[in-house]
């Protein structure tokens, strides 16, 4: 049986994580798991409706990362956003775990491969999303 | 002291900067933006040795290189004049005739080609108002090792001056930065190469030379003009791919990834080219945008948040919008078809974006009291701009800061405040309204760009200006290749260290801010917020969130927000409980469309 | 405004079990404003219904997602008629009214509800809304300084405060105001504290009956 290899899905800003988010050494467990990130203007733009999106594609986890917010309020908006939708998460029965916001540096590249690795730890335990283990069972 | 031009005296507007290394770019580029021609002139081809060899570190500096050179050779206003050095300066500040003469060839075989040309070679004379001499390394073969001050003092030599160096200011007052012939001014010459000191020494001889031929600023440069931009509305998406061939180091991936690419929805061009961040690659892209007949761009550079303004000029100058073109991360040769894919997913939904701009005040506020704050107020009170100088705390004491107190008491175009407590702030980069209170009073003051001197308080003072402030309890910059700016745009930090440091920063910010303070009319991001009148029930949700109180409801009775106050955070967007408002540039339509690509679901 | 609040998804899945085509009907109005049922809702349900029933059964279902400007106008309804009829259930997330309507409309296809609707009240920003208004049909809040006793006092008295009172406190509920207390202060500040002397007959509840329905005469039509 193939090893599971998680699929990462990162919403980072452009400007706190966004430009060197496998820079500083992309640690050998990133490189095989999928890391995608999309990356927006401002962590305030990410809403519910997204990430929600992100796990119903098929993603294993998602990590929402952003700093110093350069627009003042965009990180702790995002937190409220990513609080919510764990806790819709854990009404569907998918583990909230799944789902991470990460404040980081840019400056620390090494930061964000952290919490990537992190998230990534965990999935391995929790196993891929229960959706595609759903599928296999239908 | 800058000497100031005898009146009626004739003034060049243009600066001849000898030395395109990082403090030499700097200084041309601050000098052209604040409406100085400049003449840029370099004894290597600049840029020459670009090997890699070195680590992270040598990367980061090739790309602070590259990017800052990508920006001279596309400022119309500033002449690059490869393979020449200075053989005499005569003449007096504000109107020198520089003679150039080509440089001593590098290598034996340039030598030989160089003997045989020797004889026909005219020396070429220039008009300058000013000289900056800015010996640094543009190659990183010379880095190592590199004696500034030996080079400097060559120069000094050659050209009759002495160098004033970084010392203390004593009676006599020597400026940092100055030399004894005026007019003549020395950056980089510190002694340190780190990046951040040449690029804040290059902004600090700027502001000298500014300050010397402001009366005549404007007088030499040109506005760059565009061609007609396309209209792509009704076309089908048509995609160019460009990849920096470093990161394809491994020539079957290379052509893995390139072959993988050609097949994307939408993907008509697809093409490797070295070193990206060059001007000659760019140039290509540009004659690839025309030949293939491409309407949207997809770059994939090192840095693409340091070079996707030069690419954004590149796309503009090949008539396509400036918003048509997707920079994604870098990518390991690993990921890179992934990465691509959802590329190409977003570029396919990109639209051109109107252009948002913002009426400059022409003044200026600066808060603080110390020396850095003091001469970034005289330096561009001397430039010719009004200034506010606000000093909240109380007044420094030490005797270089009395002896600029004075100057400012002399300086009829800084309107002091004292003791003064800043109350409200509103307004974007070109356009803000502070209200202060001092001695009771309330003064509404309006302004262009906000310098601050670092050791004001922090904490109050970000909140109110809406400074981004990291964990560390520093001011956010917006990039390392910008030392002090601040990452909300429009406002400046100076300030720290011992007496010459602070006189260094406080000038350099001042010709950062002059950047801003000679345009009539600034250009801001389009990446804003716009509401669809249609769909808007003026339920106040998005006036309520907006951190900077964007939104209104108008006269029409839906909400309406102005382009040039959106910073485009998205929060507003995401509130919407109508879904009335898209976040140009970063839509539903395109995170959903490179969620779909980087799940491969067919959407 | 009308405020609701949506349903778990446990509740909404159970509704339409065995159905394999839904339609999630959104309402731009009220709804939407106390970000329960607008578009943006309606796309959150969509994701969760087809994920909870996938993580249930394995099995794919079909959910589509319309909002109309408002549920309780049939011109509003009537462009999506024919879009609605393929489908085996709607899930309405208007408030209860959009709800009956959508379901008279439809006739032979079930409507459920997909929030709850709660109470009149205000906007207060920062997503905080507050019932203020129970609909009594008689309105009292010119003799109150306007602070509504129905809607605030536990008890709905129009007599009070009761002998529970405590510093300014509601006995049934500590963390709430009295809302005698709170009538007494403003009308203090109104110089109308006389006002407070004021007897309100028992009420009329026939004054009120439910349904109730209301006809302007200058509009009817015959």
């Amino acid at each position: 049986m193939k090893k599971f290899e998680p699929t990462v899905i990162a919403f980072s800003c452009m400007f706190c994580a966004g430009c060197e988010p496998v820079a500083a050494k992309p640690e050998k467990s990133m490189k095989a798991a999928q890391l995608k990130v999309i990356r927006l203007h401002c962590l305030g733009k990410i809403n519910s409706m997204h990430v929600l999106k992100a796990f119903e594609n098929g993603a294993d986890a998602v990590l929402v990362a952003g700093g110093a917010c350069r627009f003042m309020e965009g990180l702790a908006v995002a937190q409220k956003q990513i609080e919510y939708t764990r806790k819709l998460l854990e009404e569907l029965g998918i583990e909230p775990q799944r789902l991470e916001l990460v404040p980081v540096n840019q400056a620390e590249g090494k930061t964000f491969n952290e919490a990537v690795e992190g998230i990534i730890k965990r999935v391995r335990a929790l196993g891929p999303n229960p959706l595609m283990k759903a599928k296999k069972a239908a | 002291m800058v000497p100031k031009i005898e009146h009626g005296k004739k003034i060049t507007a243009a600066v001849l900067v000898a030395g395109a290394g990082i403090a030499g770019m700097q200084a041309a580029l601050d000098l052209a933006e604040a409406g100085f021609k400049v003449y840029l002139v370099e004894n290597e081809e600049p840029g020459r040795k670009r090997s890699a060899k070195g680590g992270a570190a040598a990367r980061g500096f090739l790309c602070s290189i590259s990017s800052k050179l990508l920006a001279v050779q596309l400022n119309n206003n500033i002449e690059l004049i490869e393979k020449a050095r200075i053989e005499g300066i005569d003449g007096v500040a504000g109107n020198f005739r520089v003679l150039l003469g080509s440089a001593a060839p590098s290598s034996v075989k340039d030598k030989a080609a160089a003997t045989k040309k020797n004889a026909a070679e005219k020396l070429r004379s220039i008009a300058a108002g000013a000289v900056i001499f800015a010996p640094g390394f543009n190659s990183l073969a010379a880095s190592s090792g590199y004696d500034f001050q030996a080079e400097l003092q060559a120069h000094a030599e050659k050209h009759g001056f002495s160098i004033a160096g970084t010392t203390m200011i004593t009676e006599k007052e020597r400026l940092p930065l100055a030399t004894s012939r005026p007019g003549i001014f020395a950056a980089g010459g510190s002694g340190a190469p780190a990046v951040r000191d040449a690029l804040i020494q290059g902004s600090c001889a700027a502001a000298l030379a500014a300050e010397l031929l402001s009366p005549a600023r404007g007088a030499l440069v040109r506005e760059k003009k565009y061609p007609a931009e396309m209209s792509v509305a009704a076309d089908e998406p048509s995609i160019g791919i460009f990849i920096c061939r470093h990161m394809l180091s491994v020539k079957k991936a290379a052509e893995g990834i390139i072959a993988g690419a050609q097949k994307m929805n939408a993907a008509v061009h697809v093409e490797a080219l070295p070193e990206l961040c060059s001007l000659a690659s760019l140039k290509r892209v540009q004659e690839a945008i025309e030949e293939q007949g491409l309407n949207r761009v997809v770059a994939v550079t090192c840095n693409p948040e340091a070079h996707a303004p030069l690419y954004q000029e590149a796309l503009a100058e090949a008539g396509l919008n400036r918003y048509l073109l997707e920079m994604p991360d870098r990518v390991s040769a690993g990921h890179a078809l992934d990465v691509l894919r959802m590329a190409v997913a977003r570029t396919r939904k990109l639209e051109p974006l109107k252009e948002v701009t913002s009426d400059v005040v022409q003044s200026g506020l600066v808060i603080g009291s110390g020396v850095s704050a003091l001469t970034a107020a005289l330096s561009l009170a001397n430039q010719g701009f009004e200034i506010y100088l606000v000093e909240q705390g109380p007044s420094d004491g030490s005797d270089a800061a009395r002896s600029l107190q004075k100057k400012v008491a002399g300086q009829n175009k800084i309107i002091l405040f004292s003791h003064a407590l800043i109350t409200s702030f509103a307004g974007h980069p070109g356009s803000y309204v502070t209200t202060i209170t001092v001695n009771g009073a309330a003064e509404v003051l309006k302004h262009g760009i906000v310098i601050i001197e670092t050791g004001q308080a922090r904490d109050t003072l970000a909140a109110l200006l809406k400074i981004p402030v990291a964990a560390d309890g520093s001011y956010v910059q917006p990039s390392a290749l910008q030392p002090l700016d601040l990452a909300c745009g429009g406002m400046f930090a100076c300030g720290n260290g011992d007496v010459s440091n602070s006189i260094i920063q406080g000038l350099a910010a001042a010709a950062r801010a002059a950047t801003i303070l000679a345009k009539r009319e600034l250009v801001l991001s389009s990446i804003v917020a716009v509401v669809d009148p249609e769909r808007c029930v003026a339920c106040l949700t998005c006036v309520r969130e907006c951190p900077y109180h964007a939104p209104a409801i108008s006269e029409e009775r839906v909400s309406f927000i102005e382009p040039a106050e959106c910073r485009g955070c998205g929060i507003c967007v995401s509130a919407c409980p109508r879904r009335a408002i898209e976040l140009k540039h970063c839509t539903d339509e395109q995170i959903l469309a490179e969620l779909a690509a980087c799940m491969d679901v067919r959407s | 405004m009308i405020v609701a609040q949506r349903k778990g998804i446990e509740e909404v899945k159970k509704m339409v079990e065995g159905k394999s085509r839904i339609l999630i009907a959104g309402c731009g109005t009220c709804v939407a404003v106390c970000m329960a049922g607008g578009e943006r809702e309606v796309s959150i349900l969509a994701s969760m219904l087809r994920m909870a029933v996938k993580l249930d059964s394995g099995r794919d279902i079909e959910v589509a997602e319309i909002t109309m400007e408002r549920q309780c106008d049939r011109e509003f309804i009537e462009p999506f008629d024919k879009q609605m009829r393929e489908y085996d259930a709607v899930i309405s997330t208007a408030c209860g009214i959009g709800v009956q309507f959508l379901a008279d409309f439809l006739g032979d296809i079930p409507v459920v509800p997909g929030v709850n609707t709660k109470f009149l009240g205000s906007n207060e920003g920062g997503g905080t809304w507050f019932e203020r208004c129970r609909a009594c049909g008689e309105c009292v809040l010119g003799e109150t300084g306007g602070i509504c006793p129905i809607t605030i006092c536990a008890k709905n008295l129009l007599n009070g405060p009761c002998g529970g009172t405590n510093k300014g406190k509601c006995e049934v509920d500590k963390d709430k105001d009295c809302a005698w207390t709170l009538i007494y202060q403003r009308l203090e500040k109104l110089g109308a504290l006389d006002n407070i002397r004021k007897i309100f007959p028992p009420k009329n509840y026939h004054a009120q009956t439910h349904p109730s329905r209301m006809i302007h005469e200058a509009y009817k039509k015959d």
